[in-house]
């Protein structure tokens, strides 16, 4: 297991287009991935789970990854929070 | 149908989509959809889980049919939403935790799903104000659909199977509902839930189906099949309409059908005069969707882009990317032809939540547009660079408005100087002879409208401020609403000299505020020498109309006269003795108030 903690840093936090990007990565591997925030545990392959994280733009993320491709899964959305959950 | 003749009620609503439609009640949503729990035998959970799927699956599909539908019939953009549904559709959580139910409690599927969501929506309205309330009906609208399928499979009825046309009496009518109704049955529809702009509304304008909303039915007895009236133009409803509403209604409909098909050969002719001027006409929009009706009636361009509408309905900004797409989209919608994106509007009646803007005693003399944005400069870099990225692929000009001193457009053009050279260090493609221009709006931009056009491609002058500032009249106020006069000398004086300094500098003038909609006014507005008129695409055609049928000799006739005279009465009053009839003849009715809310 491996883990990150991110901070949501684009101006608007966490609503449905940014949740659809992380399901979207997260749905690409293998492992689990689980986002932590205040506590509540949310699977970053469910769109209500990260919505209701409520992340607005300041928040700090736990991101824990388990499973074969881990790595991988932890950098792409690592990258995923840096480019401010860009498409380009 | 027995008892007593059923009462006749007229309720007044909010017009949605012009038009005019009578014929039978259908309720979409009687009563409340009731979902039942049942206990299934232990044996039959496979099965039943296997009907929560397949009914997944057919969501699914409706959903990505829809999806094709809105693209082809509205556009790429408007249909974004419905990947966001069928992202909420196959939810794994979601659906881990209902097939969960169904094994361990032995609830049928429609009661362990609607319990699932139900659960959901509650946490939704516990989490902090409104930041996700949006998403909030996306998830019912998806839910309700997968409900309806499986309750369907059961008792296999479709309440939205109509067989004869008829009139849709909603609460919340969903595009996605509303698209699975066949065209040709719905004549028209009212909503209790949504404006002008609701999605709903803005698809019932592309669809041609007339429309109003903000009816409510608490409180009135409607049975299916009772006759309606649906006015989408005035906003009126009336339920059980007598024999004369009828007949007056008929010969609305016949009058309003001729009247499109008359204005819909007129599409393709130029905004010409009779003797050679060309106008170029243009539209006011705020929704990207909108482009579609801008099409249909024929613009030669969008000529306000109010931008600030991105901003209104949401508690967050929205990101470089989203306003990037929604620019993008407009440009290339109406790509040869050009767009004018004003920065964001803020303030005086548009409060943009993510700012918490207060209110404010004076707000139109406060803290709004440019000085918003000067004052937030990392929001007004996230805009500008949205639109230069948007300029690389369509005929896009940059408006600034409410610009009231010579500091204001320097520090706003050093401004977007910045962000051009972040983006060439970036690598990033954008119009580098992109055109800028200001609104001419404050009484001050008027007297140093020379200074100013040394700094500008394009003069657009706004005229609901530039009356309410110069009059001293607070536009909002209803107790002095007689005092808001378009057609004050004060006014049409100002009006002269910023077109006059336009020609003189070689730079194009333009009038989007609502004087340029009003058939009179811009008789006067073209006599004066403007270049260009831009209104709301309803009136676009008839405007075009009464174009082709003067002079531009006989206009500039005519503003001559109206700048010797010396106060509004007179110069209403002359211009309705001089051109009533003819209006008239050309079968213009649209006067529009003088009020107005916008710009």
């Amino acid at each position: 297991m491996v883990t990150k903690e991110l901070t949501v840093i684009n101006d608007s936090g966490i609503h449905a287009r940014p949740a659809a990007l992380i399901v979207e990565t997260a749905t690409k591997f293998k492992c689990n991935v689980i986002f932590i925030k205040d506590g509540m545990r949310a699977n970053a392959k469910s769109i209500m789970n990260i919505m209701l994280l409520a992340a607005e733009p300041g928040a700090v993320i736990k991101v824990e990854t388990e499973g074969s491709d881990e790595a991988e899964a932890l950098d792409a959305i690592e990258q995923l929070f840096s480019s401010k959950f860009k498409y380009d | 149908m027995s008892g007593p003749k059923p009462k006749r009620v007229m309720l007044q609503g909010v017009p949605a989509s012009p038009g005019f439609a009578i014929g039978p009640a259908f309720l979409l949503h009687p009563e409340e959809r009731v979902v039942k729990k049942r206990v299934i035998p232990p044996e039959k959970v496979d099965q039943e889980v296997a009907r929560l799927k397949r009914a997944l699956d057919k969501a699914h599909k409706e959903i990505l049919g829809i999806k094709t539908r809105i693209i082809g019939d509205v556009g790429e953009y408007e249909a974004r939403i419905f990947d966001t549904h069928m992202m909420m559709l196959q939810d794994v959580e979601i659906v881990a935790e209902v097939i969960k139910d169904i094994h361990e409690n032995l609830h049928n599927a429609e009661y362990a799903y609607s319990s699932r969501i139900n659960a959901l929506a509650e946490r939704f309205e516990s989490i902090s104000g409104g930041f996700l309330k949006d998403h909030m009906s996306d998830l019912r609208d998806v839910a309700t659909r997968v409900i309806d399928i499986l309750m369907l499979s059961e008792n296999n009825l479709s309440y939205l199977d109509v067989p004869e046309p008829v009139i849709i009496l909603s609460r919340n009518l969903t595009p996605s509902v509303l698209s699975q109704f066949n065209r040709k049955n719905t004549l028209g529809l009212t909503t209790e839930v949504g404006g002008k702009t609701s999605h709903v509304s803005i698809l019932a304008r592309s669809l041609e189906i007339p429309a109003v909303s903000g009816i409510s039915w608490s409180g009135i007895e409607i049975e299916p099949g009772q006759t309606v009236i649906i006015d989408g133009t005035a906003g009126n409803v009336i339920i059980n309409p007598s024999l004369r509403d009828i007949k007056e209604y008929e010969f609305k409909k016949a009058a309003f059908f001729a009247m499109e098909r008359e204005l819909s050969t007129l599409r393709d002719l130029e905004p010409i005069t009779t003797d050679g001027k060309y106008i170029e006409l243009s539209a006011n929009i705020e929704l990207p969707i909108e482009v579609e009706s801008v099409l249909q009636y024929g613009a030669d361009s969008v000529g306000l882009y109010r931008s600030e509408f991105l901003f209104l309905t949401r508690e967050d900004m929205p990101s470089e990317e989203e306003q990037y797409q929604a620019y993008k989209y407009i440009g290339e919608r109406m790509s040869p032809r050009a767009v004018t994106i004003r920065t964001m509007d803020a303030g005086g009646d548009k409060l943009v939540p993510a700012l918490k803007m207060a209110g404010e005693l004076n707000p139109y003399m406060g803290w709004r547009s440019i000085r918003v944005c000067l004052d937030n400069r990392s929001i007004f870099k996230t805009q500008l660079r949205a639109v230069l990225r948007a300029t690389a692929y369509s005929n896009i000009r940059l408006m600034f408005p409410m610009i009231s001193n010579l500091w204001e457009i320097r520090e706003t053009k050093k401004v977007l100087d910045e962000v051009r050279k972040e983006l060439d260090k970036e690598g990033i493609a954008y119009n580098a002879q992109l055109e800028i221009g200001c609104m001419v709006e404050v009484p001050a931009a008027v007297v140093m409208a020379d200074e100013l056009a040394r700094e500008v491609d394009f003069f657009s002058i706004g005229t609901n401020d530039l009356i309410q500032f110069t009059l001293a009249v607070d536009r909002a106020n209803e107790k002095i609403a007689e005092l808001f006069e378009p057609n004050s000398p004060a006014v049409w004086r100002q009006i002269k000299s910023v077109i006059e300094v336009a020609r003189r500098h070689g730079i194009q003038a333009c009038v989007c505020g609502e004087m340029a909609g009003d058939p009179l006014a811009a008789i006067v507005l073209i006599g004066m020498g403007i270049d260009e008129l831009s209104m709301g695409p309803g009136v676009l055609l008839e405007m075009k109309k009464l174009i082709r049928s003067i002079s531009f000799e006989e206009a500039r006739l005519c503003s001559e006269a109206v700048l010797l005279l010396t106060t509004a009465d007179e110069i209403g009053g002359y211009l309705r003795e001089r051109y009533g009839d003819k209006l008239a003849d050309l079968g213009i009715t649209k006067f529009p108030g003088k009020r107005s809310s916008q710009i």
